[in-house]
């Protein structure tokens, strides 16, 4: 019984746990549905690090993990990027991520860990290198039988949908560092009701990644959290727009307080903080 | 002589491996008592697939088919019948974190079962992916969201009658 095998054991019963809680809410599941935790993954040093899978539908279910590239905007979406077009640092970060099993076929309910780990090049520039895991379901080939067309005289369509999800692993090699500061926080009335919105900007050669807290003082809790908010060294400047409920943008108004937090779990270092007027 | 040192080296990695291992079961305990709790990312299609419905050609038109279930079909060289259906997409989190959903910025073909590949009258062209939300961003409020799909069908004069069959990406990406 080795070390990584409990840990892996650990890791199996926490996401039992969440899988317990999450049936409640979706009680209908397709092939090739999927649960993937952690959701990202800081590598540095030659350490490696697991990654859980699990087919959380109804049949077994057969998945692809890939590697790819994805850009944040300044609107902090994240487009993906042909690989022809990667920048050198984006190459490195293909080439020294090292990974297996790429493709894993499970029964229901069944996890199963994917393991990681970085080997940069000895003259690798100290610097921050990201790729995003994709884990997608291979669509299980259709039968001939479901085909033979009911109306022969029109046209029908069965498009499928392969899905899948991204995240992103960041490999921080040598000494790298980053500055954050808010700027110009204010409500603003949109199409889909009103909106926290502010701009961030970044130096520095690391991304950072945490919560954005508003509080008022004299109240306890506060007004508005957005949690697990990344700003990536592609970006000098982020803007955050966060959509707030009626009785949140009425209660936006005076002197504020605007922190942005590492993760709790991770700390919860302060990252960049303003008192400004809002309103 | 060779062989006694390599005999020798291996005793050595052996004992070493068996220190290692009772090592390993001390930090287990620790390991145990502060198990992290790993934060989940799941993705479920609660419905189907895109389905236009279907569709009796007269000539060729377009036929666009909402994120929210709308299809105009009112005015156009074809006729809709049928029930349409968008894929119904289920994001489970991070409480308050917003996702990117990326859809196919390219159009997809799609081949009529039984039809031949490369053939203009056998395939059928899907493009203009929208989502359901604006900016293709969703906001996980509460842990959880839902979104759905939508897009353009290019139907040519000529098309063979029968079932378009084809697939298309859905990707949430995670900051």
């Amino acid at each position: 019984m080795s070390f990584a095998s409990l840990r892996r054991f650990a890791s199996h019963a926490a996401i039992v746990a969440a899988l317990s809680t999450v049936s409640l809410t979706a009680p209908v599941n397709a092939q090739g549905d999927l649960l993937v935790a952690p959701t990202r993954v800081v590598l540095d040093g030659s350490r490696g690090t697991e990654i859980i899978l699990s087919n959380i539908g109804a049949e077994d279910a057969t998945y692809r993990i890939g590697l790819e590239l994805r850009r944040m905007q300044e609107n902090g979406r994240l487009v993906p990027i042909v690989k022809t077009e990667a920048t050198e640092a984006e190459e490195a970060a293909l080439g020294m991520i090292r990974y297996a099993p790429r493709r894993i076929t499970l029964p229901p309910g069944q996890p199963q860990a994917v393991r990681l780990a970085a080997r940069p090049g000895p003259d690798l520039p100290d610097g921050e290198y990201r790729v995003h895991m994709s884990f997608k379901a291979i669509p299980k080939p259709r039968e001939v039988t479901d085909e033979a067309p009911s109306d022969t005289s029109g046209v029908a369509i069965q498009l499928i949908p392969i899905y899948g999800v991204t995240i992103p692993i960041i490999v921080r090699h040598g000494r790298v560092q980053a500055q954050v500061a808010i700027n110009q926080p204010r409500v603003v009335q949109t199409e889909a009701g009103p909106q926290l919105a502010l701009t961030m900007t970044r130096a520095g050669d690391s991304s950072t990644y945490g919560e954005l807290r508003v509080t008022k003082p004299g109240v306890k809790d506060p007004l508005v959290v957005s949690r697990g908010l990344a700003i990536y060294p592609e970006l000098g400047s982020r803007d955050v727009l966060i959509p707030l409920t009626s009785e949140q943008a009425a209660s936006l108004t005076g002197q504020l307080r605007f922190e942005y937090r590492e993760m709790p779990d991770a700390g919860g270092r302060l990252i960049a903080a303003v008192d400004a007027a809002v309103g | 002589m060779t062989k006694t040192i390599r005999f020798g080296a291996a005793g050595i990695a052996m004992l070493s491996a068996l220190g290692m291992s009772t090592a390993a079961h001390a930090d287990t305990a620790t390991a145990d008592a502060t198990a992290e709790i790993l934060e989940a990312l799941q993705l479920d299609l609660t419905d189907g697939a895109l389905d236009f419905g279907a569709i009796v050609v007269n000539g060729a038109d377009t036929l666009t088919l909402q994120a929210n279930g709308v299809m105009d079909c009112a005015n156009k060289q074809v006729v809709c019948s049928g029930a349409v259906d968008n894929p119904l997409f289920t994001v489970q989190g991070t409480d308050g974190k917003a996702v990117t959903i990326n859809l196919p910025t390219a159009s997809i073909d799609l081949t009529r079962v039984g039809g031949t590949v490369g053939t203009s009258a056998d395939t059928l062209t899907v493009d203009n992916f929208t989502s359901s939300e604006a900016g293709n961003e969703v906001t996980l409020s509460g842990g959880s969201a839902t979104f759905t799909v939508g897009g353009t069908l290019d139907i040519g004069a000529t098309q063979n009658a029968g079932i378009y069959e084809g697939t298309f990406d859905v990707s949430v990406d995670y900051s």
